[in-house]
């Protein structure tokens, strides 16, 4: 055992030595999570209500309860749109950024009679524009009804009383729903829409297996530069076993993937706000498995490649390969079914189950076993392989 | 306990169809330097390979302190230190990190393995310089590191292969002062070269390998005795010196006459009662010498009496 520690604490230490280990194990990982967290935050969040922009000219107590009252409706997602994107309406539909913007004029509030209506921009052959349409129709039809109302009480109390106002308390009125609902239990619920990741639930994982990959570049090079240095040579020379070497190598790779995923996890929990405490124990049998599976890559890819830049190719390969076939860079959720089929041959594919599991669908330490049993299974034939080859050099 | 610390038998190993060690036996006596002499590609280092457990030899076996590399592999290999050909060294790491390091591997530990790593360190000249990485060392100070690491544990039997190439004549010294010394406090020495002013220097016996055999051993003067105290004489030529060997062959008392690198090289019992006629000769055939240079035998004689090659050939 002291020699097989004695291996893993020489390449440790060689690779803190290396400067470009602090760039590609924590940096590099670090910035692409947030980079991609932003880059990954779609419209929909997995919402999928239609998205509505509204901009409002007016700004006005009357106006401003055009916003509200699409917010309370609950029928479209709102978002609000500053000044100077009110020209840009027709831009932002074609750009497919909203399903429907809605214009609230500037003196609007003056009155159902005086004042200039609402405009709505959108394309009316799209379902979700229609629903966009008449969930905004419903709200600037009672708006319309409660100006009018707050008109005909000013006309009847007579001056002093401000007819804005007055159909603003009109208005308030609606703030209830007027139809309650209610779902009879007639048969099995309907099965939910499998979620979507988006933000930092799909970059802080994706990431994390990513880099992970990534990082057996640095370990197969401390491989292939020993036995071309011949210290590979010297060591087999000396009382150690080949399995010592390898399982000196191997819990080097295995403590350096670890460790980095460990530094990923805390912190897209703790900045990016990522679930990872939903189930702690279930994501660290994850990272422990993915970390096998690439310690073994690692020791496969170091015994194959006679050169540095064997190394470099093997290790790109395997990141791209890995990564985007096993949705670290996308969901394979929203990819068709042959896609997804196919990405889940990859290891990395249930490695992104095992942690979406947990983030994602709030599932708990079970679901993670699953994916980490795939995962290690993956790493017992990539140990096979490269421990064959090993032992026939 | 074994007789001998390294026990040859029969040794072969083959490279796809080129024999790189055809049955070669020889045995390293407890406590003395045996040194392996043989130009490059002769199949020393496969040898070396084979005896350090890196190379499975196709038939044959060798026993290091009574042990076989092949039934007690393990056993063989705590009792030997090797010193590879070429520096193996990680060049990232300091030269006691490397020690260090390489201790572990021998089974070294806390207090014995610091204070055996300052020994070595001390020993070998580099004492102040053991913070330095391997990297930024002159070939002589990686070349001393690469020694130490190989005595750290204090084997019975050290393996050296070729342990002077391409160092400064400052580092050879001390490194072959170092073997000396080592030798002197009791341990066997396996020590390969193509330099055979070393192994006249260090070496109880000598084994001269060609093409893979093992062509003689013994002492250097058993050496020297078998080719019948010949003197060479390397002679340069105005002409040919293809022309000028074969008519020296037919010159009484002249056992060889080989070209290498555009001299001639004859061997002769009487060098004193040769070179005239080689002159007489020379007038004949109608070219001149320019240059005589007369040695007296030795083991480069032994080799080219042996294979009709110079050892740097």
């Amino acid at each position: 055992m002291g020699r097989i520690l004695a291996i893993t604490a020489k390449d440790l230490k060689q690779i803190l030595l290396d400067r470009r280990s602090a760039i590609f194990l924590v940096l590099m990982p670090v910035v692409f999570t947030a980079f991609l967290g932003i880059a990954f935050r779609w419209p929909t969040h997995g919402d999928p209500r239609p998205v509505v922009g509204v901009c409002d000219l007016d700004s006005t107590g009357l106006s401003g309860l055009v916003t509200t009252q699409l917010e309370a409706g609950g029928l479209v997602r709102v978002e609000r749109l500053g000044r100077a994107e009110a020209g840009k309406a027709d831009d932002l539909i074609r750009r497919g950024r909203f399903d429907l913007v809605l214009l609230v004029p500037a003196g609007y509030a003056q009155g159902e009679a005086a004042g200039p209506l609402p405009e709505a921009v959108c394309d009316q052959s799209e379902p979700q524009a229609q629903a966009a349409l008449r969930a905004v129709e419903a709200v600037a039809a009672r708006l319309a009804l409660s100006g009018r109302v707050g008109e005909l009480v000013a006309g009847a109390v007579g001056p002093g009383a401000n007819a804005s106002d007055l159909a603003v308390q009109a208005s308030t009125g609606w703030q209830e729903p007027a139809l309650s609902i209610r779902r009879e239990g007639t048969g099995p619920a309907p099965v939910k829409r499998r979620e979507v990741a988006s933000g930092f639930a799909q970059s802080s994982p994706g990431t994390l297996v990513q880099f992970a990959i990534f990082g057996v570049m640095t370990a197969a090079l401390l491989l292939v530069l020993e036995r071309r240095s011949r210290t590979l040579g010297r060591m087999l020379s000396a009382p150690v076993t080949r399995a010592q070497v390898i399982a000196g190598h191997v819990l080097a790779m295995f403590t350096v993937t670890f460790l980095q995923g460990l530094l990923l996890i805390v912190l897209g929990q703790l900045v990016f706000g990522v679930g990872y405490a939903r189930a702690p124990a279930g994501v660290l049998v994850v990272l422990a498995a993915l970390s096998l599976w690439v310690a073994s890559l690692g020791l496969f890819i170091g015994v194959i490649a006679r050169t540095q830049e064997q190394v470099s190719m093997f290790s790109m390969i395997a990141m791209f390969l890995f990564s985007a076939g096993g949705g670290a860079w996308f969901p394979l959720e929203i990819t068709g079914r042959a896609f997804s089929f196919i990405g889940h041959l990859l290891p990395s594919a249930w490695a992104m189950d095992g942690f979406q599991n947990v983030v994602l669908r709030g599932l708990g330490f079970g679901s993670a076993l699953g994916p980490a049993l795939v995962i290690i299974g993956y790493a017992l034939l990539f140990f096979a392989v490269a421990v064959w080859r090993f032992r026939a050099e | 306990m074994a007789e001998n610390a390294i026990e040859v038998r029969e040794l072969t190993k083959a490279f796809s169809d080129v024999v790189a060690v055809g049955g070669i036996s020889f045995e390293v006596r407890r406590g003395e330097v045996f040194s392996l002499l043989g130009p490059n590609g002769a199949g020393k280092s496969t040898a070396i390979s084979i005896i350090s457990g890196l190379l499975r030899p196709d038939s044959g076996d060798a026993l290091v302190m009574g042990h076989s590399i092949l039934k007690e592999s393990m056993a063989a290999r705590r009792c030997l230190g090797v010193v590879p050909q070429e520096v193996a060294l990680y060049s990232d790491m300091s030269a006691r990190e490397n020690l260090v390091f390489w201790g572990r591997m021998y089974g070294l530990s806390g207090k014995d393995l610091e204070a055996r790593v300052d020994e070595m360190l001390a020993a070998v000249g580099l004492a102040e310089r053991q913070k330095g990485r391997i990297g930024t060392f002159s070939g002589g100070m990686k070349r001393r590191v690469n020694i130490a690491a190989a005595l750290l544990h204090s084997p019975a039997v050290v393996i050296m292969d070729e342990p002077t190439v391409g160092i400064d004549p400052q580092s050879r010294r001390h490194i072959l002062d170092h073997v000396k010394e080592l030798n002197r406090q009791g341990m066997s020495v396996l020590y390969t070269t193509h330099y055979m002013e070393e192994a006249e220097e260090l070496s109880n016996r000598i084994a001269i390998m060609d093409k893979g055999k093992v062509i003689a051993s013994g002492t250097r003067d058993e050496l020297v005795r078998m080719v019948g105290e010949q003197a060479r004489v390397d002679l340069a030529v105005t002409g040919e010196p293809d022309k000028a060997a074969e008519a020296w062959r037919k010159v009484t008392g002249v056992s060889r006459a080989t070209v290498e690198q555009g001299r001639v090289a004859v061997l002769a019992a009487d060098a004193d009662a040769v070179v005239p006629r080689l002159f007489e000769s020379a007038a004949q055939a109608g070219f001149h010498i320019s240059s005589v240079d007369i040695k007296e035998p030795n083991l480069e004689t032994v080799f080219l009496s042996l294979t009709g090659r110079a050892l740097r050939d």
